[in-house]
């Protein structure tokens, strides 16, 4: 329980931080490993997928690559790279703002008495791989929008597309221009309206399901794809392991192999987000717990299950 | 869970001398125990409301006067017991440990059944009132899925019965989403039987209630880790947990538990000071206790247990190292003092089949041959309940897709398809306790649990821990044997 | 697992492709201009220099007077980082323009609006044309050398009709004023223009002052609306500066006079450029020039050039968006409602129970 605690006010924290930080001269730079939404004025950071679509579609070309440009962009893929070694995927599961309105949104759930969607577990593992499919879209639209195949007006594909992220999170500094259809033109037109629906549809599927969109998110994917460079991981001690499932249940992602695995310790699959309830859940002393590089942060605890003992170091 | 022998009940003749002399049998037993464990130096008045549930004789009629919910008999316990409650039922876990309930019915019955399960068609011969409740009878073993039919050599049932089939593989989702099903159903008859139509708000409250039960017995747990909850008492008070309303039962275990600790767990303390005493006057591995043995479930153990005060080195009903700061790592040798931090070497797991009340006789044995039982995953006592019911989806839905996975997953009985798991349990409570070897308690006639030793004893041997199985029944010829098993093994912990 | 493995070593493989090599085939030939970045954001690659769009038309223009403007040639950008815009010194009717000479400065983008007020200015470079016709050179780059592989198209070739060419480079966030002056059938004439220049060098440091405004006549130039770039709907304000003495001006480009309504302003003129339906059909970085051309005393021109974007805001319908999201919400809802009572009619189905 204190474990939740702690993750809820990190989240807070993080949200002020990622989107109004940039009014009071903070910036976490180009390469923010989570949703700090470039389309909210004075945010603290920027989202790197924006900046990697931007790279691929803006274009580099083999002359300049070698230059400044090339370096620049080299430089901000590295500075990513740093920022997932440093929080891994607890990027998404304590400092993603559009996490946070996930939980948000689950908690009124919870509250009403609002009965969760489950998804079958086989249907999930099939959905999971959306989320590389948009990773392959972020890189693969710029280009297409370079060759002519689509309008320049695409230059940022999954931003201005598929993000719930882009109308969603300027609302809560005040703009709510990006809830706007643009009847400019057929291609503005395709754009905005695929966003709002996307927008509204993923909306409702966040009331009935917690954390939907993660499923489907390219950052969630493109840091599991540094996750051997990752010191921060989730493991699990299954020598200890009870089987009682609490953790697959209370995951939010409905990740089954922290359940069912039995020889492994590694359970970070590509759904986990790293939230830790899991850990806050499990009943067994030692069972699971997140560890970086190798150092156990915290794990869990019968006692603390029911509220009988502190978190373990 | 017992009941009372009614005497309009009882058939005439030789079947109904028959009947007489198993209720007065039985009521020798109970009456038996419950003087050994009032006798017994580690007797908190606080214990005296668990011991005073006992006493009664408790009936289901009784008890349903007690919760102020109308009673429904179980078996097993992967039915979730928050649904019971919260369509109006109070679950009562049918069980006995009563040898002469067992024989009653021994001659209509296999040789090599499950003891506890022909005691439990003995109590039922006894008080007819019992077939007369609604039952849920979860599929589990074999004994169970038979227990319709076997019920029906002794008479049937007269109310309504709910078989409730058990997937025996955990880990499938359709075995999952198989079970929701089958508590669903359960759920409906419940309400067919007179129950609430089962409500958000009434699980809720339920959940609640039982997260306060649970939270008490880990109290109790703890305590117990450190040594300071004999395994007779653990076991006593989880028996009865289904003999009064939660609430109070919740409260007699937290009274339980701050009285151990204001005490510093000196309940026992003249006796564990003498048995100190004896044990250094006798070296070191070698087992002071030499009066009280032989002394079954249902003997006449309180005598035994009466003796031992201060100055005694008798280890006859005493619990070992029940004194000031008492349990592992604390002590005091003869004349002078052991440093708390040192570890006493006799900790022991006790696994395998449940142990009912009134047949105490392997816990009253171990404390006799020295053994500290630090934990159990018994059923009947530790595993009594899952140990905790996480709930994220606080829906009707999700709630009860909670328990039932709580209930279905987190039970660790051998009839699983599956059950290496239990080993975590052990390996926990070593990590937690010093725990030294493992005591396998199997009942004669329990092929699931039989087959499951094999393969803990291989895991347990392999952390390094000792294992030693004993297979026994209700009867007490074997009572020396065993003691004498027990007192072998100790020594073998120290090493 | 090893397929997920394979799956994951393959896209990283892909990616690296994509982003080391796969956008480097894709150089020279085929690129499109650099996006100018949204506000607050990260700048993009290269500098403001806009998109022409819409067909040229033959040399023209006011049929009764030929001025002088500014055009926006191929922006690049140097390997190291700084922004180079080029700009052409031409007569509208094509006629060389004779006695060129022009004034430009820098700002930091961040003092450039404190500098309209205060006259003052970080670096002012001016010079001569040499030569009358063809290309010449300025000299004084901000930073740099002169370097011109173009790498950023407009769309189409900036049109160099026999006119002066000037390159103006900025090797950090800078706004580029631009003043020039020629004779342009023997009357002296004046072109002004503004340009943003989003240099990003290592060593990009602020310019410093080192010349004098050549007093030339000038306008001061603002904006309305959402200062985001120049966008068709937006009322342009054109003040006249210390003394200059406006004349009529009127807004045209070689396909003639630009749809669009004036107003009058304080000692000045505003003009709304109209909705232009081939701009709303280009994405947001094409553009169109517009040249507002005022008469001088004496017979010249002095003529501002911008370049005019389509509007990001004239074509949003904020009630049909809402109503769209709504929308999909309420057909989402729907689905996960009917999706869930179907299976609540199952399990109440099968609440029948099972009795022995």
């Amino acid at each position: 329980m204190l474990l939740k605690g702690y993750r809820l006010a990190i989240q807070h924290v993080m949200f002020i931080v990622l989107m109004y930080g940039g009014r009071f001269g903070v910036n976490l730079g180009p390469a923010v490993p989570c949703f700090a939404c470039p389309y909210v004025t004075g945010c603290g950071g920027y989202c790197y997928l924006m900046g990697l679509q931007g790279y691929i579609g803006f274009g580099i070309s083999l002359g300049h690559f070698w230059g400044f440009e090339g370096l620049r962009a080299l430089g901000y893929l590295l500075l990513f790279a740093g920022l997932v070694m440093l929080l891994g995927k607890a990027w998404c599961g304590f400092a993603c703002p559009f996490g946070l309105i996930s939980d948000w949104i689950t908690l009124a759930r919870r509250r009403l008495g609002i009965p969760e969607a489950k998804i079958p577990p086989a249907a999930l593992r099939r959905l999971g791989a959306v989320k590389y499919a948009l990773l392959g879209f972020c890189a693969a639209g710029p280009i297409l929008v370079n060759l002519g195949v689509l309008h320049r007006d695409f230059y940022i594909p999954f931003c201005q597309m598929l993000c719930p992220g882009k109308p969603l999170l300027p609302l809560f500094a005040g703009e709510t221009r990006h809830f706007a259809l643009d009847l400019t033109n057929a291609a503005t037109l395709v754009i905005t309206a695929s966003s709002l629906a996307v927008t509204g549809a993923c909306l409702a599927a966040m009331i009935a399901r917690p954390r939907f969109f993660c499923t489907f998110c390219p950052m969630l994917a493109l840091i599991h794809l540094l996750k051997p460079i990752t010191p921060l991981a989730l493991r699990k001690n299954p020598a200890l392991c009870h089987g009682c499932g609490t953790c697959q249940r209370v995951c939010g992602m409905d990740v089954e192999r922290v359940c069912t695995e039995k020889a492994s310790a590694d359970v970070q699959t590509g759904d986990c987000v790293n939230c830790g309830d899991c850990v806050a859940g499990c009943a067994a002393d030692g069972a699971l717990s997140l560890q970086f590089a190798g150092r156990t942060v915290v794990s869990s605890s019968a006692g603390l299950a029911l509220g009988l003992r502190k978190p373990r170091p | 869970m017992s009941g009372a022998a009614t005497a309009g009940a009882a058939p005439a003749g030789r079947e109904g001398r028959v009947f007489a002399r198993a209720a007065e049998r039985r009521r020798g037993e109970r009456k038996a125990e419950l003087d050994r464990l009032a006798a017994r130096e580690d007797c908190l008045p606080e214990l005296q409301y668990f011991l005073s549930l006992y006493a009664e004789d408790p009936t289901l009629e009784s008890i349903g006067g007690r919760t102020g919910l109308r009673p429904a008999a179980i078996l097993c316990l992967q039915a979730p017991v928050e649904l019971f409650w919260a369509q109006g039922f109070s679950p009562v876990k049918i069980y006995s440990g009563a040898y002469a309930s067992a024989n009653l019915t021994s001659p209509r019955l296999p040789a090599l059944m499950c003891p506890c399960v022909k005691a439990i068609l003995g109590e039922m011969e006894l008080d007819p009132g019992l077939a007369l409740a609604p039952w849920a009878i979860p599929l589990t073993c074999d004994w169970l899925v038979k227990f319709g039919e076997a019920r029906g050599l002794f008479g049937g049932f007269s109310g309504p019965v709910h078989l409730v089939e058990v997937p025996r593989v955990k880990e499938d989702p359709r075995a999952r989403a198989r079970w929701l099903s089958e508590i669903r159903s359960l759920s409906g008859f419940l309400k067919d039987a007179g129950g609430r139509p089962l409500k958000r708000a009434d699980l809720l409250a339920a959940v609640r209630r039982m997260e306060e039960a649970r939270r008490a017995l880990a109290s109790l747990t703890l305590l117990r880790r450190e040594g300071l909850v004999p395994a007779v008492w653990y076991s006593l008070i989880t028996g009865a947990f289904f003999l009064d309303a939660p609430g109070r039962w919740t409260g007699g275990v937290d009274g339980y538990v701050s009285a151990l600790r204001r005490s510093g767990g000196k309940g026992g303390e003249g006796a564990a000071r003498g048995r100190r005493r004896a044990d250094a006057a006798e070296g070191p591995g070698r087992d002071g206790a030499e009066g009280g043995r032989g002394q079954g479930a249902g003997g006449d153990g309180g005598a035994g247990a009466r003796e031992g005060g201060a100055g005694e080195g008798s280890g006859r009903g005493l619990p070992a190292g029940m004194g000031p700061g008492g349990g592992p790592g604390a002590g005091e040798a003869a004349g002078g003092a052991v440093p708390p931090e040192a570890p006493r070497p006799d900790g022991v797991y006790l696994t395998g089949a449940p142990v009912y009340f009134p047949n105490f006789k392997v816990l009253h044995l171990m404390e006799e041959a020295g053994l500290k039982c630090l934990g159990d995953d018994l059923c009947s006592s530790e595993r009594l309940f899952p140990r905790h019911v996480e709930v994220s989806d606080s829906s009707a839905e999700g709630l009860l897709a909670a328990l039932a996975e709580a209930y279905h997953r987190g039970c660790l009985c051998p009839v699983f398809s599956e059950s290496e798991r239990r080993a975590a349990l052990i390996r926990e409570a070593a990590d937690q306790a010093p725990v030294r070897g493992v005591v396998f308690h199997l009942l004669k006639g329990c092929h699931p649990y039989e087959l499951d030793s094999f393969a803990l004893e291989g895991k347990v041997t392999g952390w390094g821990l000792k294992f030693l199985k004993i297979e026994t029944d209700y009867s007490t010829e074997d009572t020396r044997n065993l003691l004498t098993r027990l007192e072998a093994f100790r020594p073998t912990l120290g090493v | 697992m090893a397929r997920l493995h394979r799956c994951r070593r393959r896209l990283c493989a892909s990616l690296a492709v994509f982003w080391l090599g796969g956008a480097g085939l894709l150089c020279a030939d085929g690129w499109v201009p650099a996006e100018p970045p949204p506000s607050g954001a990260a700048a993009a690659p290269g500098c403001a220099a806009p998109a022409v769009a819409g067909a040229p038309s033959a040399p023209g223009g006011d049929e009764a007077q030929p001025y002088l403007r500014w055009e926006y040639g191929s922006p690049s950008r140097h390997r190291d980082g700084p922004a180079v815009a080029e700009l052409h010194l031409v007569a509208s009717d094509g006629s060389p323009p004779e006695d060129a000479s022009w004034f430009y400065q820098l700002l930091p983008l961040a003092s450039y609006r404190e500098v309209l007020r205060a006259g003052d200015a970080a670096v002012m470079r001016a010079g001569r044309f040499e030569g009358g016709a063809g290309e010449a050179e300025g000299g004084g780059l901000a930073a740099g050398g002169l370097q011109d592989p173009s790498i950023f198209r407009l769309g189409e070739e900036g049109r160099a009709r026999g006119g002066c060419r000037l390159v103006v480079a900025s090797g950090i966030y800078a706004m580029a004023d631009v003043l020039g002056t020629a004779l342009v059938r023997g009357r002296r004439s004046y072109a002004q223009t503004a340009m943003l220049l989003f240099g990003d060098s290592l060593g990009g440091e602020p310019p410093v002052s080192n010349s004098v405004s050549p007093g030339w006549p000038s306008y001061n130039f603002s904006g309305s609306g959402e200062l985001y770039w120049p966008q068709t709907g937006h009322t342009f304000t054109l003040t006249a500066r210390e003394g200059t003495i406006l004349g009529p001006v009127r807004a045209l480009r070689d396909t003639g006079p630009v749809p669009g309504e004036y107003a009058g302003a304080e000692n000045g003129i505003s003009f709304t450029p109209a909705h232009d339906p081939e701009l709303s059909a280009e994405s947001s970085s094409a553009t169109k020039p517009v040249y507002l051309v005022g008469r001088l005393p004496g017979g010249g021109t002095l003529t501002y050039t911008f370049y005019v974007h389509r509007s990001r805001t004239a074509g949003t319908d904020l009630p049909l968006g809402i109503l769209l999201s709504a929308a999909a919400f309420a057909v989402t809802g729907l689905g996960i409602i009917v999706y869930r009572s179907r299976g609540r009619l199952a399990r109440e189905r099968e609440a029948g129970g099972l009795a022995a």
